[in-house]
């Protein structure tokens, strides 16, 4: 009797225990909550991320009662700012938006506490079907998934396939020059020569740098205040490579975007994010109004000579300001559908990352459908995929305040490059023009 | 027929229960016209229909005024722009026609131009300013391109966002610090900006009158959709030098323009004018904090009561209205603003709404039924107990209504009245009886009596000799009523002094009376005076009969 009444008392617990694990949501259909997004897919141009964003809305959302708004779109340097501003609020600021790409030091900075932690929203499982290496990017120390993984980028170089075909022409230099960093600077320096124009226009010449040191073995070159151990002889020595092309204007730090830089024709490449292919035109334009076909040619990030390569691991992920749990929920429904393994594959060819999930990058292989000019799609996948097998992939320092300190460097860098080449042209020690450069470095603290 | 029912029911007398059930209920239809009557006055009395027209026509008037405002100010704006740079050009330029072809002039022109250029642009309602000059770069007819300059803010979403370099020549633009836009291009391609070249070709003074705008057209190398404002610019010698004017592109528009409302699922659009609604070809914005999936598809527009449309779509449709709207003076068509909410938020506000009344009704019928109950219960019930208990002879001590004491006292009086008259009506009743079993008894004696006097009379008639008779009836005709009496009690075989008992005389009047009445009806003998007596008395009998 007693057996009978404790089995019977077992199985009343795992009903019940079984009737609460249940799929119990907070979403309805009939009142669906609207989650607003800003992002930084296709910042001036527009992206798949907003007919994504239609799609959702229109299918997932529309059965589970989730509406998602795009308010603001920006780019990955800028978003940051504009959501410290929004927390902040105040007069013409926008409010926070419930969902948002960002940096994880971005994401650091709007405070842990105020954002969901994805952990709670997908499961173990769910999370092992992505690359770790892009989950522990968006991670906190004290292991909160910040920032969901929906795109990778690296750094790449694009080059002005037309213009490089004179200039290979009449110099005999080749895209192979461009393998490793030393014959990109030598190719730099020839190009300047011919043409009397910078080469390259770097959007993040720091990273380059960075990378360029790792290469050579400077070790951990970062200081405990998230800034530069000028101490470092390696990392001044990468450092005085770039510098000593710059201050010889055989490259420059791009305005804003080397895409623009190249598409007007006043530089023949740039070093910047695999993301840019975007919003390269078809065409170059030159001052005087001639034009010519773009022919984008994309090509790995040079290397050091004989040492590993090492490729940078950048792109911001998604990140949901903590509100409500409903909203937590409705957020976690759309990044789930976003990260659905076709979708994400689609979304990355179409916009120049790389996939988020385990083995998909392989996918791109055989994938035939990317936008025009489908050629360039072609070469940056295929320099992707050589950059994957050969090079070692870096997270991006997460120093609280470090990018803000990268862009004070980069204007004052700005500011040099308007004159170090002509007191370089002038006759001045190349070697004491870039001192001036690395003294600007060390300045900044 | 109703004159027969009136009549009826005038001459229907109901019971209390249903008299007082009528009662009710026409109490109970006074308070509900009154209820009715009071929520049509105070204007609370609407169908969800008028409530939804009326809150989408006031949503409407405030987007009407939101977007007159918004263009008002950018044609205003692009008036002065216009002059500003009709003024500039030609004080710069001595020959237009030269610049074309001449990069070195058309860069010292729009050198000139980019810093006022920003400057309307940073201070107008808008997302973005352009000059396009009828000069190009290419010469050559071929190329089909107008040189000018294009800025937009870069982040059209912030205020205080930078400006960048849509069109025009990229040095220009970094000297001012106005980076090349990502899809930046040189110059002005007319098939890019539908409409443009149509206006160029139109352009006149008065400039006011002038303004134009387009349809809503992609940016050319975005996916940003854009209204351009253009406003000819018109020498003193009528001279078109070009157009110039602002963009309100979409992204701009729905994080500038958002609309107050409290209705948070809620789209409101200017769209080009045409069958349908397509917020392809539309600018959207939404309430502040709210918003509506509008699919980019084309709606189908059907009419729906209460002056309301639908807009259909393939999986979705919503509700709203429509109006045409100009939005500068020289359109030639106007665009459309058009308000909408779901249609499956407008299905449940309808739903709500008769749930609602049907609620309301439910309650009132709760309340009424609940009063009926309660008054029932507590007043009916307790009335009809005491008219009960009026009933009982015992009743009216455990009264409910003290107001029925005196009418139960009153009753007892009259009950009690009515069992001392009962009593008296069976006493009487015994009476009647009595008298009637004395009548019966009186009757056998008459009877017998008859049968007596039919046999003396048979007797009498073989007796008597008729003239003895005759001479009988001729004295008792001459009797006198004491003598009548006296001959009465001897016909009935009363003695002498029986009779003096009867009629109370002495016994010697009655013998006095005796030989008088012997002696009139020449009667010698008591038999034979009872046998003439009966005699005539059969015959007096027979003779009524």
């Amino acid at each position: 009797m007693k057996k009978r009444l404790l089995s019977l008392l077992l199985l009343c617990t795992l009903v019940f225990a079984l009737s609460g694990c249940g799929e119990k949501t907070l979403l309805n259909k009939k009142k669906p909550v609207s989650l607003t997004f800003w992002h930084v897919y296709g910042e001036q141009a527009g992206s798949p991320m907003d007919l994504l964003v239609q799609e959702f809305n229109r299918t997932v959302g529309q059965e589970r009662g989730v509406q998602v708004q795009v308010t603001g779109m920006s780019s990955a340097s800028q978003i940051g700012g504009y959501l410290k501003d929004a927390q902040s609020g105040g007069k013409d600021v926008q409010e926070m938006p419930d969902l948002f790409t960002c940096h994880i030091i971005d994401a650091l900075e709007l405070g842990e506490d105020n954002l969901v932690d994805w952990n709670e929203q997908f499961t173990p499982d769910e999370l092992s079907d992505f690359i770790p290496g892009f989950l522990s990017d968006g991670t906190a120390e004290d292991g909160r998934l910040l920032i969901f993984p929906v795109s990778k980028s690296t750094q790449l170089l694009m080059c002005n396939g037309s213009g490089f075909d004179r200039f290979s022409a009449a110099t005999g230099v080749g895209y192979e020059d461009l393998a490793t960093w030393e014959g990109f600077y030598d190719a730099a320096g020839r190009f300047y020569d011919w043409s009397d124009k910078p080469f390259c226009a770097l959007d993040y010449p720091i990273r380059a740098v960075e990378l360029n040191a790792l290469e050579r073995g400077s070790g951990d070159f970062y200081t405990e205040n998230g800034w530069y151990d000028t101490g470092n002889a390696v990392f001044k020595e990468s450092w005085m490579q770039f510098a000593r092309s710059l201050a010889q204007g055989h490259v420059v730090v791009s305005d804003l975007y080397s895409n623009t830089q190249v598409m007007t024709g006043d530089v023949l490449s740039g070093l910047g994010s695999s993301a840019a292919i975007l919003y390269y035109n078809d065409t170059v334009t030159y001052r005087d109004g001639t034009q010519e076909p773009m022919d984008l040619r994309v090509l790995p990030m040079p290397k050091t000579a004989g040492a590993d390569a090492l490729m940078t691991q950048a792109g911001v992920g998604l990140c949901a300001y903590r509100t409500t749990e409903q909203k937590a929920e409705a957020a976690a429904l759309f990044v789930r559908w976003l990260t659905e393994a076709e979708r994400n594959l689609d979304f990355v060819a179409q916009t120049g990352y790389m996939p988020v999930r385990s083995g998909a990058f392989d996918a791109i292989t055989d994938y035939d459908n990317f936008p025009a000019p489908a050629e360039g799609y072609r070469q940056l996948y295929a320099a992707l995929k050589a950059m994957r097998e050969d090079y070692t992939p870096v997270s991006e320092p997460r120093f609280e305040g470090y990018y803000g300190r990268v862009s004070v460097l980069y204007d004052g860098l700005r500011r040099l490059q308007q004159e170090l080449p002509k007191r370089a042209a002038a006759g001045e020690d190349i070697d004491a023009l870039a001192e001036e450069t690395w003294e600007l470095l060390c300045s900044i603290h | 027929m109703p004159e027969f029912l009136l009549s009826k029911l005038k001459r229907a007398k109901p019971s209390m229960r249903r008299r007082l059930l009528l009662y009710m209920g026409a109490l109970a239809a006074l308070l509900l016209f009154s209820l009715f009557a009071v929520l049509l006055l105070l204007g609370q009395l609407k169908s969800p229909r008028e409530e939804m027209k009326k809150s989408l026509t006031f949503q409407m008037e405030a987007f009407r005024s939101d977007v007159t405002s918004l263009w008002r100010n950018v044609s205003v704006m692009g008036v002065h722009l216009s002059e500003d740079m009709t003024a500039l050009i030609e004080e710069r330029v001595k020959d237009f026609d030269a610049l074309s072809g001449s990069a070195d002039a058309l860069e010292q022109l729009e050198a000139s131009m980019l810093g006022p250029l920003c400057q309307y642009v940073q201070q107008a309602d808008c997302s973005g300013g352009f000059v396009l000059l009828s000069v190009s770069l290419n010469p050559d007819a071929a190329a089909d391109s107008f040189s000018g300059l294009y800025v937009q803010r870069s982040n059209a979403e912030h205020t205080t966002s930078d400006l960048l370099l849509y069109r025009g020549m990229a040095d220009i633009g970094r000297q001012h610090r106005v980076m090349p836009h990502r899809k930046w291009a040189q110059e002005f391609c007319p098939a890019d900006f539908p409409g443009l070249a149509d206006q160029l070709e139109a352009a006149s003074a008065p400039i006011e009158r002038a303004c134009r705008t387009t349809e809503l057209l992609t940016l050319p190398g975005t996916t940003e959709q854009a209204i351009l404002l253009s406003v000819p610019m018109v020498g003193a010698d009528g001279r078109v030098y070009g157009l110039c004017g602002f963009s309100v592109n979409q992204t701009y528009f729905s994080a500038h323009h958002a609309q107050p409302s409290a209705v948070s699922s809620l789209a409101c659009v200017l769209s080009d004018a045409a069958e349908g609604l397509d917020i392809q070809k539309g600018l959207l914005t939404y309430p502040a904090g709210g918003f509506c999936f509008v699919p980019d598809e084309l709606l189908a527009e059907k009419s729906l009561r209460g002056g309301l449309s639908a807009f259909v779509g393939t999986e979705l449709s919503f509700v709203g209205i429509s109006e045409p709207f100009t939005v500068a003076a020289g359109d030639e068509a106007p665009h459309d603003l058009t308000v909408l909410i779901p249609k499956s938020d407008y299905d449940r506000a309808l739903l709500k709404s008769r749930l609602e009344a049907a609620g309301v009704l439910m309650l009132l019928l709760f309340f009424a039924v609940s009063c009926c109950l309660f008054y029932t219960r507590r007043y009916l019930r307790p009335i009809l107990r005491d008219i009960e208990r009026l009933k009982d002879e015992s009743g009216g001590t455990q009264m409910t209504f003290d107001e029925l004491q005196p009418v139960s006292a009153r009753l007892r009086s009259h009950e009690q009245t009515i069992t001392v008259l009962e009593t008296e009506k069976l006493d009487l009743q015994g009476q009647v009886e009595h008298m009637q079993s004395q009548v019966v008894d009186t009757q056998e004696q008459l009877d017998d009596s008859l049968a007596e006097i039919r046999r003396l009379a048979y007797l009498g008639k073989k007796e008597l000799d008729p003239a003895d008779y005759q001479k009988f009836l001729e004295g008792y005709a001459k009797l006198s009523s004491k003598e009548l009496e006296i001959c009465a009690a001897l016909a009935k075989g009363l003695s002498a002094r029986q009779c003096a008992e009867q009629t109370g005389n002495a016994l010697s009047t009655i013998d006095t009376y005796r030989k008088r009445v012997y002696g009139k009806t020449n009667i010698h003998r008591v038999r034979q005076l009872r046998l003439c007596y009966a005699l005539m008395q059969l015959e007096q009998a027979e003779q009524d009969k």
